[in-house]
């Protein structure tokens, strides 16, 4: 609070001031994480973190005390990612929801090849490789599958950020992972790192 | 599936299907291969995807600008 001592400003601007700083403030890395997955550019993610965090300073006042901040700024992000941001660098990304249904339903459990982890033709893929393959992701699928398995957050908390049912997220996340492990299972056979045979190929 | 899923990510409600689960996964071979699949895909990116540093210039950045929008 002391960057605002002696500065003449209103209690009440204050103790918004305040409450920002213990309630959103702390949830910045969070932010900044998702904002560089899904932008997947530091720049983008910088300016796309400030927007978020100084427009939710500016709508701090209507934030329902008591609610869930993170999902709160998580929307904000969201918003500005879909009309300020990405409006910018392409039209938006809408997701055809019948052609991700004939996608999915196309991938037979036998046509996916089930070696062990360890001697997988993923271990062969570089994390860039991976991030890329993911970017093709229909974006509401690529969401569910950063904030569960790279950030960690559970059903409810992705349910209340994406503002869809818990069963929307868990069957959601179930169907990306099916399409990036077919992505990444294609992608691998293309780059020769799996051959003819369905085997691994060391680097 | 939906308990499959839920038993990937830890989530399940309740805990006494576990050992159903699991005998599944050993005894079917469309549901071990499922579950390989989650599972796999799950560990990959979990393993893989280190938390980047934080990016403590931005911070300071995003809260200077809050400071200066009040004073």
């Amino acid at each position: 609070m002391d960057v605002l001592e002696n500065t003449g400003i209103n209690n009440a601007t204050k103790q918004l001031y305040e409450d920002f700083q213990r309630e959103a403030i702390p949830h910045m890395q969070a932010v900044y994480n998702y904002a560089l997955k899904i932008t997947g550019d530091e720049d983008d993610a910088n300016d796309l973190v400030q927007e978020t965090f100084l427009k939710a300073f500016r709508f701090f006042d209507k934030f329902e005390k008591g609610t869930n901040c993170k999902a709160w700024l998580f929307r904000i992000l969201k918003n500005s990612y879909i009309n300020d941001y990405r409006k910018n660098v392409k039209e938006p990304n809408k997701v055809d929801y019948e052609d991700v249904q004939n996608f999915y339903e196309n991938i037979q459990p036998n046509e996916i090849s089930t070696n062990h982890f360890e001697q997988d033709a993923f271990s062969n893929l570089l994390d860039d490789e991976i991030t890329k393959v993911m970017s093709t992701l229909p974006e509401d699928f690529r969401t569910v599958i950063i904030l569960s398995d790279i950030e960690g957050f559970s059903y409810e908390e992705i349910a209340d950020f994406v503002d869809i049912p818990v069963g929307t997220v868990r069957s959601r996340l179930h169907r990306a992972r099916k399409m990036l492990y077919s992505l990444l299972y294609d992608y691998a056979k293309d780059k020769g790192y799996i051959d003819k045979n369905n085997k691994t190929k060391k680097k | 599936m939906r308990d499959l899923a839920e038993y990937i990510d830890e989530a399940l409600s309740d805990q006494k299907v576990c050992p159903l689960i699991i005998e599944d996964i050993q005894t079917d071979p469309i549901i071990s291969k499922e579950y390989y699949v989650q599972k796999t895909v799950k560990q990959l990116l979990k393993t893989r995807f280190v938390k980047p540093c934080p990016a403590k210039k931005l911070f300071e950045v995003i809260q200077t600008k809050i400071s200066n929008s009040i004073s």
